[in-house]
């Protein structure tokens, strides 16, 4: 379009959209006041319609993509798909008011638009249009079966008639495949009679479909259906074979193409909507045949050692085995069903970067890696808020101003990285920049100051321990507060909540090349391998991913591993000292114990001995939070060294030790902290 | 000869959009009209070549006004209009009768092409 032209249609653009706006926005208020009213919607539909229409071809993308999400929405309210309630009331208004600004945008010409900018309302039309959808997608046949009787039947129908297969490849038409079939099938029907078609069902088939055929007879020559066909598609978009070439095997390269494309899409495409609700109803259910699972395996062992032998004895010992693979095989599968890309969280992010760094001037460029890789649902929920956190940390803290960047000879423009990856049984997410990087010694001198650690203690400590210091409660070494990342509270809400996932988060940073943020997460949750110990007749457990070691400790050996170094007990384990618990002393148990198990636990390097007077065995345990009753401001307050709890397989209940939570309440240095 | 068409279509904007669009590559734009009604009685006044004919619009829609026209003249050849995500209004305005659809947002080739080809029928 000629740039007049352009200012031309901009303005009556602009003045419909009012028009279309105000009518929608009016029609909404009436849906709101008195409930669902078919004319109001239509009038709705209509309106969203056009706007769509006319932003679509001035190529204003954010007005078309919201209000054909709208407009998705409205219709199926028009046709009872749908009923309306408040949470549709409330974002039609939102959209509005959104394309309203949209709208502005466009009059003064800055119609830079951002998809971000509307990508959340796009998400929550999308959310709801597809929630009560049950439209199938179309199933596909890969070739074309035709038995001996209806090759007979086909033959003697029309003897003396033509017999056409027709193949068609849309290679020019990309959008509106099946419509394009639809009109060709319906053109074709005044010309003969179509017998088969490929896919069965080719006039109800929806989206893409750039491979069809059609089996006819008719009285028309080749050349008079080409010309039909042309109405529609182009010359070189189809074949005619005629019932000789078939027999002769022309059209086979078709079929062969036509498959392979139908395989490779039916391996993306062959899917159902769950709610997540019942998946998470499954996921339950599941824990609890893991527990009946664990309760048959005891019984069984109990069969065996009390050498029980008769017929339905030995039945239910070669049951259990079976009941035991199958259990196991069935969490793993609908953990799979859980699972889902960390790019569905990384798409949140570019509007997020955008206008964090607007406002502290500062250019970014965001960066993605690893979008496909995989997370169980609820992790992943939990880990979007400290990821925008750190990525908030990042551009406000960690990168410098274009012109500082420049001075160091760094380009003005700084990059924030979102990389994702599987590290055996875990995820990593990392935030990565390339901005100033921490330097440890302030944080040193900063947690000097604020009394969270003594000089002579971090002259001790290693540079990975003093980067952690950032996590520590109330820790900032920011010169100022700004609004966006407050006062460091943040990087120990970021620990605390991924903790709570048994995550890690991890920290390195050089100074000036940039810091690197991981945190590190378990696949899945809920379920977990763990060692069963006992303590003054209460069983406790504690996750395998953290055991290195067990060791029987008696008279022989207990002078050996434990010694005493300042007045503190420590265990000499692989010629390494490490800070030794004794967890009867941990939880004030009473009467400590000399002889039992070490246990060597560690997380991220940290070690500790943990002293347990007997141990039980390895067992799958079902991970219960004990979230009502234990932590900050609930009924029994924190208690340090609980995650939770788990049911045995004798139905009562266990603690899960938490090694993290216990490693912490050391000193940096090693004295217990006072609880 | 060019072809003499009729634009119908609720929205001035997408009227003025394909009108230049058809104007620019010879066709001749003998009538517009903003809903069914007057499309119907515009195409027996004008007798166009060719109809492009959007699917939404009040008082009478494109789809009843599709075969409102070709009882009138079931030689008509209509266009369908339409957005995407709504195929089976077009595959009811093909079952009317329709000869070709345009998908909104709609390019310039696109549609020149979709007309040529209808008027071939």
């Amino acid at each position: 379009m000629a740039d007049m032209d352009f200012e031309k249609f901009k303005k009556l653009f602009l003045q419909e959209a009012d028009e279309q706006l105000e009518i929608m926005e009016k029609g909404v208020l009436q849906l709101e006041e008195n409930g669902e009213d078919r004319k109001v919607i239509d009038e709705i539909f209509r309106m969203a319609h056009s706007l769509k229409g006319s932003a679509g071809s001035m190529g204003y993308t954010a007005i078309a993509s919201l209000t054909h999400e709208m407009e998705n929405v409205l219709d199926k309210l028009r046709t009872g798909d749908k009923q309306l309630n408040d949470e549709i009331v409330d974002l039609l208004f939102i959209s509005i008011d959104t394309l309203k600004n949209l709208r502005q945008n466009v009059e003064k010409g800055s119609h830079e638009e951002d998809e971000g900018e509307i990508e959340h309302l796009l998400f929550q039309f999308r959310d709801i249009s597809a929630a009560s959808s049950d439209k199938k997608d179309s199933a596909v046949e890969k070739k074309m079966v035709l038995t001996t009787e209806e090759v007979q039947l086909f033959k003697d129908k029309f003897q003396e008639k033509n017999k056409f297969l027709i193949c068609f490849e849309l290679i020019h038409q990309q959008e509106m495949q099946s419509m394009l079939a639809f009109l060709i099938l319906n053109n074709l029907k005044d010309e003969g009679e179509i017998v088969k078609t490929l896919p069965d069902g080719l006039e109800d088939v929806e989206g893409d479909l750039p491979f069809f055929s059609l089996l006819m007879g008719t009285e028309k020559s080749p050349e008079e259906l080409g010309a039909v066909i042309q109405q529609s598609v182009e010359q070189d978009e189809f074949t005619i074979y005629s019932w000789e070439d078939i027999e002769q095997g022309a059209a086979r390269n078709f079929f062969q193409e036509m498959k392979e494309t139908f395989v490779r899409r039916d391996v993306s495409r062959d899917s159902i909507r769950v709610d997540i609700e019942k998946v998470d109803q499954l996921m339950k259910l599941v824990g609890e045949l893991v527990i009946d699972k664990e309760r048959l395996l005891e019984i069984s062992k109990n069969i065996k050692a009390e050498g029980r032998d008769n017929e339905d004895a030995q039945a239910l010992l070669e049951t259990i085995p079976h009941v035991d693979f199958i259990a196991t095989e069935l969490h793993e599968s609908v953990m799979d069903i859980r699972m889902y890309p960390v790019g569905s969280i990384f798409k949140r992010f570019p509007r997020l970067v955008r206008d964090i760094s607007r406002q502290t001037g500062k250019e970014v460029r965001l960066e993605f890696s690893g979008e496909d890789t995989e997370l169980d649902r609820t992790i992943l929920q939990e880990v979007f808020d400290p990821l925008v956190h750190l990525v908030r940390n990042a551009i406000d803290h960690g990168i410098e101003s274009p012109a500082e960047r420049e001075a160091q000879g760094k380009s003005a423009t700084a990059t924030v990285a979102l990389n994702a990856w599987q590290e055996e049984n875990n995820i990593v997410i990392e935030v990565k920049d390339d901005g100033a990087g921490i330097d440890p010694e302030k944080i040193k001198t900063r947690a000097i100051q604020r009394g969270l650690l003594t000089e002579k203690n971090a002259e001790e400590m290693d540079r990975e321990s003093i980067l952690d210091l950032i996590m520590e409660p109330g820790f900032s070494t920011s010169e100022t507060v700004s609004d966006l990342s407050g006062r460091g509270v943040g990087m120990d809400v970021v620990r605390t909540n991924i903790e709570k996932l048994d995550g890690e988060v991890e920290i390195a940073s050089e100074p000036e090349k940039g810091t690197s943020i991981s945190i590190v997460l378990p696949l899945t949750l809920a379920i977990v391998q763990a060692l069963m110990i006992v303590e003054k007749n209460a069983d406790y457990a504690i996750p395998l991913s953290a055991i290195f070691e067990t060791i029987a400790v008696g008279e022989n050996n207990k002078k050996e591993l434990i010694k005493t170094v300042k007045n503190r007990e420590v265990v000499i384990w692989r010629e390494q000292v490490i800070p030794l618990i004794r967890l009867s002393d941990f939880f004030n148990l009473g009467e400590l114990r000399e002889e039992g198990f070490l246990i060597i636990a560690g997380v991220k390097g940290k070690m500790v001995g943990i002293m347990v007077e007997d141990v039980r065995g390895e067992q799958e345990i079902v991970i219960k939070s004990l979230g009502d009753f234990l932590g900050k401001d609930k009924l029994f307050g924190e208690i340090p060294g609980i995650s939770g709890a788990t049911i045995k397989g004798n139905g009562e209940v266990a603690l899960i030790l938490d090694i993290q939570g216990m490693l912490r309440c050391f000193k940096k240095g090693g004295d217990l902290i006072e609880r | 000869m060019s072809a003499k068409v009729l634009v119908v279509d609720d929205a001035s904007f997408m009227r003025l959009n394909l009108k230049n669009i058809l104007e620019s590559e010879g066709f001749e734009i003998i009538g517009e009209a903003t809903n069914g009604v007057e499309a119907i009685q515009q195409y027996k006044a004008e007798n166009p070549d060719i109809v492009t004919m959007d699917i939404t619009m009040p008082e009478m829609d494109g789809l009843v006004a599709t075969e409102k026209i070709l009882e009138f003249d079931p030689n008509a050849r209509i266009v369908v209009v339409s957005a995407m995500g709504q195929e089976s209004y077009i595959k009811k305005a093909i079952m009317k009768g329709a000869k070709n659809f345009i998908v909104k947002p709609f390019k310039k080739d696109k549609i020149i092409d979709t007309m040529n080809k209808a008027l071939q029928g």
